[in-house]
């Protein structure tokens, strides 16, 4: 290039990345949907990870394919810190803006003294112009007209490689994390090697500095780069799922499509054969979670995953299945921004209530992991609840969770709860001998049969009132009956299954800046706050970042709450200030919090702050802070 | 210990465990002659258990259904009873699912009043509409097992015509039956899908208002349908058969059974439809369409697909309700076949041993 690609700007004011906290960088990208900006992301969160930061995305991106008229919110925040924060700070200190929209909302949340790099085929209006002025930041306008218009590829890899010049990042780096990306594709490293190369030397050209860096350090051991969805289906897998029906649906179709991939890789690796599992796209979610039943019912460990819209269709299977007491069904709900087709692309834990009443008035577990870590191992342990209460078990997560890329622990077999079918019978328990075998116990999950077991035949308890108990069926064989004594019992029997697992229950978990512990009901202190979803990331950054000392309560199991409501109650006592910090309108689990643990008569009601987002953005810790 | 593979299902062999204080019943395999029959011109081939030597009742025996007296539906349990006793097929290797109105009773009702824990099924009564979606899942993860999903027309070809349509585009082994009686018996009276339009019975709530659905036209319309035929209930015997040669079948078989309803819609008796009733394989196609009988050169073959759409149509044109084995696919695959599920290894069946993954399995995932 001849002609020199800046616009003149003003002096530059650089940013310092380094706090008490240690290194911190975050990088706000935009580009138009469909126009290949997650190679940027990716490149750039792998530099970030393998330089032994914890890495990760936040992705605003719209429900459309490709954007021609330029209109959609498409943008990222891509995240490295040695603190282990992920997620979203609100500002960033550089911006790449490819894109025209939505660039008054990047703008304004790049960091005073930050810098902005343009390209400068966008207008920047005169108002935007004075707000970079206000705010200190370095603009870099790239005139990127030598690089064809529809060259998108071209495009990225420059403006990343000056984005990567700013951050002094060797071309040895930039390497290692194309390889990564494009494993094996030599040509593809090549051409963007030289791309981001042609970038960097624009840097260099630059009279105006920025020179932020990265710090070279060793990559994080035992960690890895991997979406929620992945990760809590990678945990399904690891629990005994072996059949996962589903609907297509964003942001849940991930999370099914990691189920099969992480089966895949067991079959590639030779620890299953293709028959040893199935995944199946379901014409609608009132087949697949009909479906989930059917292979539940034959013996199988089963997840069925959708959103919200999708669980409206579940609703009456989900119901069934209580009716039905059947095992080994993890129901995931992926949340996101409702209502109904609302904001599909956009995140929430907003599913609450409806989980809680979903279906109708019968006993289910409810159970959020809320941190990406615990995607994980919390599956083994929920698949056990729903084998041994033989009652629904829902696993929320979230849209941010599912569809974004985070700095993880690699998979731990230590952590994962051992499998436990509960009570069942297989066909090699009747190689034994006759089998005694009674499916209709009262107050407790009998042995449930495997189908093809000689002498467990049973009609599953469903649409007839099959009772057991009684003066004339000792054995527990189960009789049909209408009587209004014997549908009451049956009905305080699904009830009475609830205290039988209420102590595999995920327990309230304390977190404070030495670390994670369950609840022992003894801190206490001025802020106390209780979370549950993924506000949890910035609950504990805002800890950290707060200058009086604050406790988090992390609830992962959300309903019921009775069980834990005296960890709750002795939590809220000890503490002058407590808020519920929660990704809702209605503060969900304030409500639920009230409703579990404070209804019974005499019960003083506390004063329970609420802290909460509802943009369908990520809460950041700077939202709380502010609160606060 | 040893697959075997019986009448339509696999199950595990072991001789010392088929003795007579043997918790599987005893299942005198070595007595078993192969025996056919026919429908139309297909035959059909069985291992036959002489009656004094079979271990396992008619569940007929064992059914508690609280039936209208007369009732259609009562005549098709008889016939998949007949059939299961028949074919000898144990009762606990017998998956029955079932829809939600009179049509889902039979899942609870055939064998499950009967004493011996080993003469009962493994039923369920599912949400309506909806046996087809729970049997594919059922037939997937327990692949030797007999899967049998059924209902009324208004389960099956009304609120359940979608999951229908996939269950059969999958050939998912198993056997799909509905019985048709052309209203809502259990909620009173409605009309249903297959109803006549505009024809309103002295105790029905309504007439139709458009023009009915036919279920053999809807199965033939799925390109993965490999067995679609139509039944009267009133024929014990050819009910019997045709559940037989569903189970035999390896794909997903789909009955339409006829079943007069004695309360809501009475005048569709047998009596009405008799006349009605044409038998693709036997008729006389000269009485009713002239050109037809030219083009199927006096022999009608269900094995063609398009000869046998366009025959029923035009004798379904032609005021007629044909009845008989519709289409067969001789080389149908099942969906269990397809994917090399393994009655040895269901997928239901893992120990948790065999689901744990160790430490080395997680590295590779």
């Amino acid at each position: 290039m001849t002609t020199f690609p800046f616009e003149a700007s003003h002096d530059p004011n650089i940013v310092d990345l380094e706090s008490a906290l240690g290194y911190d960088l975050q990088v706000s990208v935009s580009q138009a949907n469909g126009r290949g900006i997650q190679t940027t992301e990716s490149i750039l969160t792998s530099i970030l990870f393998r330089s032994g930061l914890y890495a990760s995305i936040d992705r605003t991106f719209p429900s459309n394919i490709k954007d021609v008229h330029e209109s959609y919110l498409n943008f990222s925040s891509i995240r490295g810190n040695s603190a282990g924060f992920l997620g979203r700070k609100r500002e960033s200190e550089i911006t790449l803006a490819l894109y025209g929209t939505p660039l008054d909302i990047l703008i304004a949340e790049t960091r005073e003294g930050g810098a902005l790099i343009l390209d400068s085929s966008i207008p920047l209006p005169d108002g935007l112009r004075q707000e970079t002025l206000s705010r200190n930041l370095t603009l870099y306008e790239l005139d990127l007209s030598s690089i064809q218009k529809r060259d998108d590829h071209r495009r990225n890899s420059t403006t990343l490689g000056f984005l990567l010049g700013l951050l002094g990042v060797s071309d040895e780096r930039i390497e290692a994390a194309l390889r990564l990306n494009f494993p094996g594709k030599d040509d593809v490293i090549k051409q963007n090697l030289a791309w981001t190369g042609e970038g960097k030397a624009l840097y260099a050209q630059s009279p105006q500095r920025s020179d932020l860096s990265i710090p070279v350090r060793a990559p994080l051991d035992g960690f890895m780069l991997q979406s929620g969805n992945q990760r809590a289906a990678a945990g399904a897998v690891a629990a005994g799922a072996r059949a996962g029906f589903y609907y297509p649906i964003t942001p849940a179709s991930s999370y099914m499509e990691g189920f099969e991939k992480a089966l895949k890789k067991l079959v590639s690796a030779g620890r299953l054969s293709e028959s040893d599992y199935l995944v199946w796209l379901a014409e609608s979610e009132i087949a697949s979670s009909q479906m989930a039943i059917g292979a539940a019912l034959s013996g199988a460990r089963v997840v069925t995953s959708t959103a919200l819209p999708g669980f409206n269709n579940y609703m009456e299977n989900l119901a069934l299945a209580a009716q039905f007491e059947v095992p080994g069904i993890l129901w995931v709900d992926v949340q996101r921004m409702g209502i109904s087709t609302g904001s599909p692309t956009r995140t929430a834990d907003a599913d609450l209530l409806t989980m809680i009443s979903a279906g109708g008035p019968f006993p289910r577990v409810i159970v959020s992991p809320g941190d990406v870590e615990a995607q994980f191992s919390l599956p083994s342990r929920l698949f056990n609840i729903a084998d041994a209460g033989q009652l629904p078990v829902i696993l929320l997560t979230n849209l941010w969770t599912g569809e974004n890329l985070f700095t993880a622990p690699e998979y731990d077999a230590s952590e994962l709860a051992p499998i436990d079918r509960g009570p069942r019978v297989t066909p090699e328990d009747a190689l034994a001998g006759p089998l005694d075998y009674a499916r209709y116990l009262m107050g407790r999950s009998a042995p449930f049969a495997v189908p093809g077991t000689p002498g467990a035949g049973h009609i599953v308890r469903g649409g007839n009132f099959v009772v057991a108990d009684r003066a004339d069926d000792p054995r527990g064989r189960g009789s049909y009956s209408e009587l209004p004594g014997d549908v009451k019992r049956l009905t305080e029997h699904k009830h009475a299954k609830l205290a039988l697992i209420a102590d595999m229950l995920p327990k309230p978990q304390l977190i404070t800046p030495a670390g994670k512990s369950d609840y022992q009901g003894v801190s206490g202190g001025d802020i106390g706050l209780i979370v549950w979803g993924s506000a949890v990331h910035p609950a504990t950054e805002a800890q950290a970042k707060l200058a009086e000392h604050a406790d988090v309560l992390q609830l992962r199991t959300v309903y019921p709450l009775r069980q834990h409501a005296e960890q709750i109650r002795s939590f809220v006592r000890q503490h002058a200030r407590v808020a519920v910090v929660e990704q809702n309108f209605e503060g969900q689990l304030r409500e639920t919090i009230l409703k579990e643990c404070y209804s019974t008569p005499g019960t003083v009601v506390p004063d329970l702050g609420l802290i909460n987002r509802y943009d369908g953005r990520q809460m950041t810790a700077e939202d709380i802070l502010e609160a606060l | 210990m040893e697959f075997v593979r019986f009448n339509g299902v696999e199950f595990p062999y072991h001789p010392e465990f088929y003795g007579e204080q043997s918790p599987f019943g005893h299942l005198p395999l070595e007595d078993a002659v192969e025996t056919s029959f026919q429908l139309g011109q297909q035959t059909f081939t069985y291992q036959r258990i002489p009656e004094e030597k079979r271990p396992y009742p008619n569940l007929e025996m064992g059914n508690a259904a609280n039936m209208c007296l007369g009732c259609g539906h009562i005549g098709i349990s008889q016939g998949l009873a007949d059939a299961l006793y028949e074919l000898q097929i144990p009762p606990w290797l017998v998956m029955a699912t079932s829809g939600i109105g009179c049509g889902g009773k039979w899942s609870s009702d055939i064998g499950q009043m009967l004493d011996d824990p080993l003469h009962r099924v493994y039923g369920a009564h599912v949400t309506h509409g909806q046996s087809t979606s729970s049997g594919f899942a059922r037939g997937v993860i327990q692949p030797g097992l007999l899967n049998i999903m059924g209902g009324g027309d208004g389960d099956i070809a009304s609120i359940g015509l979608a999951y229908l349509h996939n269950v059969i585009a999958s050939n998912v082994n198993g056997l799909v039956f509905s019985m048709t009686n052309n209203v809502y018996g259990l909620t009173k009276g409605q009309p249903s899908r297959t109803s006549e339009k505009g024809r309103k019975d002295r105790r029905m709530t309504a007439a139709l208002e458009m023009e009915p659905l036919d279920l053999v036209l809807e199965a033939l319309a799925i390109s993965g349908a490999t067995f679609v035929a139509r039944t009267l209930s009133s024929d014990r015997k050819k009910t019997r058969d045709y559940f037989m040669a569903a189970i035999l079948h390896p794909g997903c078989a789909v009955l339409d059974i006829i079943s007069p309803c004695v309360t809501w819609n009475m005048s569709q008796n047998a009596g009405y439809w008799k006349p009605l009733l044409f038998e693709m394989a036997t008729g006389n196609y000269q009485d009713v369409v002239v050109d037809l009988e030219k083009h199927l050169d006096g022999k009608f073959d269900p094995t063609d697909r398009a000869t046998a759409e366009f025959v029923y149509r035009r004798l379904t044109e032609a005021g007629k309700k044909p009845v008989g084995l519709v289409y067969y696919n001789k080389d149908s695959v099942s969906f269990q076949q397809d994917h090399g599920l393994r009655a040895e290894r269901p997928i239901g069946n893992l120990t948790s041993a065999e689901l744990t993954l160790s430490q080395d399995d997680l590295g590779k995932m």
